[in-house]
């Protein structure tokens, strides 16, 4: 396999990604900017600087072997504190390599299919144990990647292991129905109805994200709906009833609903970026938002939909 | 004969007060005095009668037999001059059976030095022990002194041996009196109907017996209870099987509140380990009613103690899982699960039948015995292979103590090959395990020829056709078990030594010798290079596993082919939990990045703690790297998740797939931490300790020590609620 594409981690022994034990493979590259993203570290393609500064002791060994020079040790505070100049950063890795505190990370690694399977292939015992457990293709967006999500799709085809993309749907219509005709369950993204707004949220168009969504469906693809609710931003009675609209009119063509409650943590991954976070009221968002759960559910239980908040 | 003024130490008054006899008939009437006389409670605030052993200075305990405990009788001269004589004669007249004296007089220098800088240490003290106490309540004394007299007279010749066994259970006849003679008065002043029931249950049992078997389960608790603190023995063993015809024959509402009650008492007196589950030898499940039961007793007190094993195997019920798992989830992380699959191999290897190695039992923390066969849970001592690796570098000597404890390998700059620097590895761990089972067997000798055991060789079968005390090779089994300490902690330090000294030629053993003796001082690029090399067991990757494979099980097998004073074999095993700290102090500094005074260490067969970064699925992976069907004493599995990942079904279901993928692949062992509050508190404190732990939410997780304070502190106060 020639295929390659930047990795941002792959994470194994996940729950929540499709049923049973899986392996995630994050891929870095989205065309969506959602305000409240959550990985915001696989926005870019390339391969990113991390730096968590709350790890950082301010020693001083990034500074030194920094090659572009784009660090700088202050004294001048009561604590002394680095800077960086994230225009000069070429993401080589000498500042991660020299860091004993782990506060410097570079996010993204060039790998080949077979790269990536060799890491997948080795919890084959617990995906079996898991009942239908296997892997699954995030991001990042995969639909960006379409050549190289599709060679992996195939390669864990070829090994028997289960298969799963968790997408925004917003690609090429030619790559989900050459993923769905590899047996491929789909964790599908429905975040807004309205376009309009849906461009405010995502900086996209949803059109075509529902056109492959609905060619999915009648392809009988095993899709799994996934609904990101932020409280206050599109969780009105008005967005929720046409979610449920939409789902009501094509039951029975998709195995199960999801809502996945907004939580903060993508902030501290925004912030190690040099990026802002994105404020949602923490009231409303206290323990996987409980205060607004009952609406929510209510508003789908209502047209008989079923669905499930993800803990 | 003498005339003792004092009565706090009956168990010597009735030793003594026949000097002339065989050990045997002193401790029977050793028995006898002590069941007249001792501190004993018909409970009504559990229901259970006990007795106070640990009173007396000459008394039977787990731990020591009946050694007196001179320490302690001269402390009594200081505190009470008026009776001076009778301690100063007691001393005087058994100091003789100090068993301890005489097990640290007969060690080498080597061998206290071996002790001293927890390199090792063999066997000095009496053991766990899982004997079959349920005898008393299933039999009758009537019922065993028919076994013991049909005993006897097979083996004429030693009468003495049978006749201070049928002393001590005129002595267990007396103290039923006793108790229920105290019973019937309490109940005259008791507060309330509950302490009036549990009297009622008292009297209504010792009515009849110890003399006659007991008819409920209620009155088996009461009649095992008085037994299990009379011996002082500290584990429970396979509850719910010997209970469980008790159970079934019982009125539910009063077999319950006796189970509460029972769990209660071994949750204060700290007992040890309770097995619950299993199969046979055609691997039928063995489950009951009182195990599910017992289940829920557990969930329900969310207790520390005892500790609940689980046996599992391939025709485990789901639904005993399940209880299980939500157990686990409730609080304690209990029951720890074992695998009969991984289990029974590992005892068969040591020449024990299959009928008997699916009657296997922990005891203490994970120490293995076979229910009422066997003397072999013991816990006969320990081997910290990090000094192993230690005096490979400076020719058996130790860096902290400068003392020569290991043996020859010769100058460490001559190992121009892997092969040599691993071999002499290798020397250094049969030489300590050498160490420690000669230690351990010269320390058993000393019970076996000073001590009498009557209650546990009554109850342990082979004890009376041999005509053997438990202690003197009496039971079936007598095998041993000597448990390996820093197994993570030595894996990486070979692996980075093969790499960067061998393979990459990026430092010589002459270089890396001369760093570990400096603390690293002056070497603080191959500090770095050691500590961030990756190489660390756990995380799945082959380059250390194979090491780890070969290695461990090079100890673990060496270990069989030492035999034991007892009449078996010796076998390994791993279950350091708090010792963890104290063996990470034995050594200097490390090659796997350890500096002289860090103590962080294996506390199991998995990964130093934080050092498995690759999540749960990659360090039981690793950990199948090891033959698990070699080691019988508690192949241990420490795995830690947090509380919002456990406690859900999506999080139970996931641990259940990684218990049957373990388990399939013959995993000994797994061991569940809950992470709770004050964990999380402590992650934030102690990063390093914890770079392993991930948390959850909304399908998003990520590596706790990364998320930014006031995310961690958000996280903490998410785990006070159960979302």
């Amino acid at each position: 396999m020639t295929s390659k594409a930047v990795v941002s981690s792959i994470q194994r022994y996940c729950l929540d990604d499709g049923p049973g034990i899986r392996t995630t493979v994050f891929l870095k590259g989205c065309p969506l900017r959602c305000l409240w993203c959550h990985n915001p570290e696989t926005h870019k393609t390339v391969p990113e600087l991390l730096q968590r500064s709350h790890k950082c002791t301010a020693c001083g060994r990034c500074v030194v072997v920094c090659p572009k020079q784009g660090r700088q040790l202050h004294l001048d505070g009561d604590v002394p504190y680095i800077t960086v100049d994230r225009t000069q950063c070429i993401t080589c890795g000498k500042c991660e390599e020299a860091c004993p505190a782990q506060a410097c990370e570079i996010c993204g690694e060039e790998m080949t299919v077979d790269e990536v399977m060799a890491t997948v292939v080795r919890d084959k015992i617990f995906y079996k144990s898991s009942g239908g457990g296997g892997m699954t293709v995030s991001g990042g967006e995969c639909a960006s990647q379409p050549e190289f999500t599709l060679a992996l799709l195939r390669a864990a085809k070829e090994k028997e292991i289960s298969r799963a993309i968790e997408t925004c749907g917003f690609g090429n219509a030619e790559f989900f129905r050459q993923a769905a005709e590899l047996d491929t369950l789909f964790l599908y993204d429905l975040k807004e109805m309205d376009n309009d707004r849906h461009r405010e949220l995502t900086g996209v168009s949803n059109e075509r994200i529902i056109e492959n969504l609905l060619m999915l469906m009648d392809m009988g693809a095993r899709i799994h709906i996934r609904m990101p609710l932020i409280p206050g931003v599109n969780d009105s009675d008005e967005e929720l009833a046409a979610l449920a609209d939409f789902l009501t009119e094509h039951r029975g063509k998709y195995e199960l609903c999801q809502i996945m409650p907004y939580h903060s943590m993508g902030n501290s991954k925004a912030s190690a970026l040099g990026r802002d976070g994105f404020f949602v009221d923490p009231e409303l968002t206290r323990n996987g938002c409980v205060v607004c759960r009952d609406r929510w559910i209510k508003a789908f239980n209502d047209r008989g939909i079923d669905v499930e908040i993800s803990k | 004969m003498y005339n003792f003024k004092i009565t706090d130490e009956p168990f010597a008054r009735g030793y003594l007060g026949c000097d002339s006899e065989s050990k045997f008939i002193r401790t029977g009437y050793g028995y006898i005095e002590a069941c007249k006389s001792l501190r004993v409670n018909a409970d009504e605030n559990t229901g259970l009668p006990w007795c106070a052993m640990g009173d007396m200075a000459v008394a039977t305990t787990s731990y020591g037999g009946q050694s007196p405990n001179i320490g302690w009788l001269e402390a009594k001269i200081r505190e009470n001059p008026d009776n001076a004589e009778d301690y100063q004669y007691i001393i005087d007249n058994m100091r003789d059976l100090d068993v301890g004296a005489h097990i640290w007089g007969s060690f080498t220098e080597r061998e206290s030095n071996t002790i001293n800088t927890s390199t090792g240490w063999g066997g000095t003290w009496g053991g766990h022990s899982v004997p079959d106490l349920i005898d008393f309540a299933r039999y009758g004394t009537d019922g065993l002194r028919e076994k013991l007299n049909y005993y006897k007279s097979i083996n004429i010749d030693i009468p003495d041996f049978y006749d201070g066994m049928l002393l001590m259970l005129d002595g267990v006849d007396i103290l039923g009196k006793r108790i229920y003679d105290m019973a019937c008065e309490k109940i005259k002043t008791a507060e309330n109907d509950d302490q009036r029931r549990r009297l009622q249950r008292q009297i209504d049992t010792f009515s009849h017996c110890p003399k006659e078997p007991a008819k409920t389960f209620a009155e088996a608790c009461c009649v095992y209870v008085m037994i299990f603190t009379l011996d002082g023995i500290d584990s429970p063993g396979h509850f719910d099987w010997y209970m469980g015809d008790f159970w079934d024959k019982s009125d539910y509402a009063e077999s319950r509140a006796a189970l509460e009650d029972i769990w209660e008492f071994f949750h204060n007196t700290r007992t040890w380990n309770l097995c619950i589950s299993g199969s046979d030898e055609n691997w039928n499940d063995k489950t009951n009613a009182l195990s599910y039961e017992i289940l829920d007793v557990c969930a329900k007190y969310k207790y520390q103690t005892p500790n609940l094993t689980m046996r599992c195997h391939r025709n485990t019920p789901e639904k005993l899982l399940r209880a299980a798992a939500k157990a686990m989830a409730a609080g304690t992380g209990m029951p720890t699960l074992y695998n009969d699959e991984a289990m029974c191999p590992a005892l068969e290897r040591m020449g024990i039948c299959p009928a008997d190695s699916h009657l296997y039992v922990m005891n203490g923390c994970n120490q293995v015995d076979i229910q009422g066969k066997s003397h072999m849970g013991l816990e006969d001592g320990e081997v910290n292979l990090g000094m192993a690796v230690e005096f490979a570098f400076f020719n058996g000597v130790g860096q902290k103590s400068g003392k020569k404890i290991g043996c020859d390998t010769g100058d460490v700059s001559d190992f121009d090959t892997f092969e040599k620097f691993y071999a002499a590895v290798k020397a250094q761990v049969a030489y300590i395990t050498d160490t420690a089972c000669s230690m351990s067997n010269k320390s058993q000798r000393q019970y076996a020829k000073y001590t009498a055991n009557p209650i546990r060789t009554l109850t342990t079968e082979g004890c009376l056709i041999k005509g053997k005390d438990y202690k003197d090779g009496g039971p079936l089994y007598g095998h041993g078990q000597i448990l390996a300490e820093g197994v993570p902690d030595s894996i990486d330090s070979i692996a980075n030594v093969k790499k960067f000294v061998y393979d990459e030629k990026k430092y010589t053993i002459t270089e890396v010798r001369d760093a570990l003796a400096a603390d690293f001082e002056g070497y603080e690029e191959m500090y770095e290079t050691f500590k961030n090399s990756g190489l660390n067991f756990g995380n799945d990757i082959d380059y250390v596993d194979e090491i780890a494979g070969d290695f461990i099980d090079y100890y673990n097998s060496y270990l069989m082919t030492k035999p034991t004073v007892r009449g078996g074999f010796f076998s390994g095993g791993c279950s350091p939990f708090v010792r963890a700290a104290q063996n990470g102090r034995a050594p200097g500094a490390l090659p796997n990045g350890k500096k002289r005074d860090e103590y962080l260490y294996g506390d199991s067969i998995g990964a130093t703690p934080g050092r498995d970064v690759n999540g749960p699925t990659a360090l039981l992976s690793s950990c199948l790297a090891f033959d698990h069907t070699l080691p019988t004493s508690g192949f241990i599995l420490n795995i830690r998740f947090d509380h919002n990942l456990f406690n859900t079904e999506k999080g139970i279901d996931g641990f259940l797939a990684l218990y049957h993928a373990y388990f399939d692949n013959k995993g000994q062992q797994l061991s569940v931490t809950v992470l709770n509050r004050e964990d999380l508190l402590d992650a934030m404190e102690n990063p390093d300790a914890h770079r392993n732990l991930i948390v959850r939410v909304g399908g998003y997780s990520d590596y706790f020590v990364n998320l930014g304070r006031d995310l961690q502190e958000n996280i903490v106060a998410r785990t006070d609620y159960d979302i």
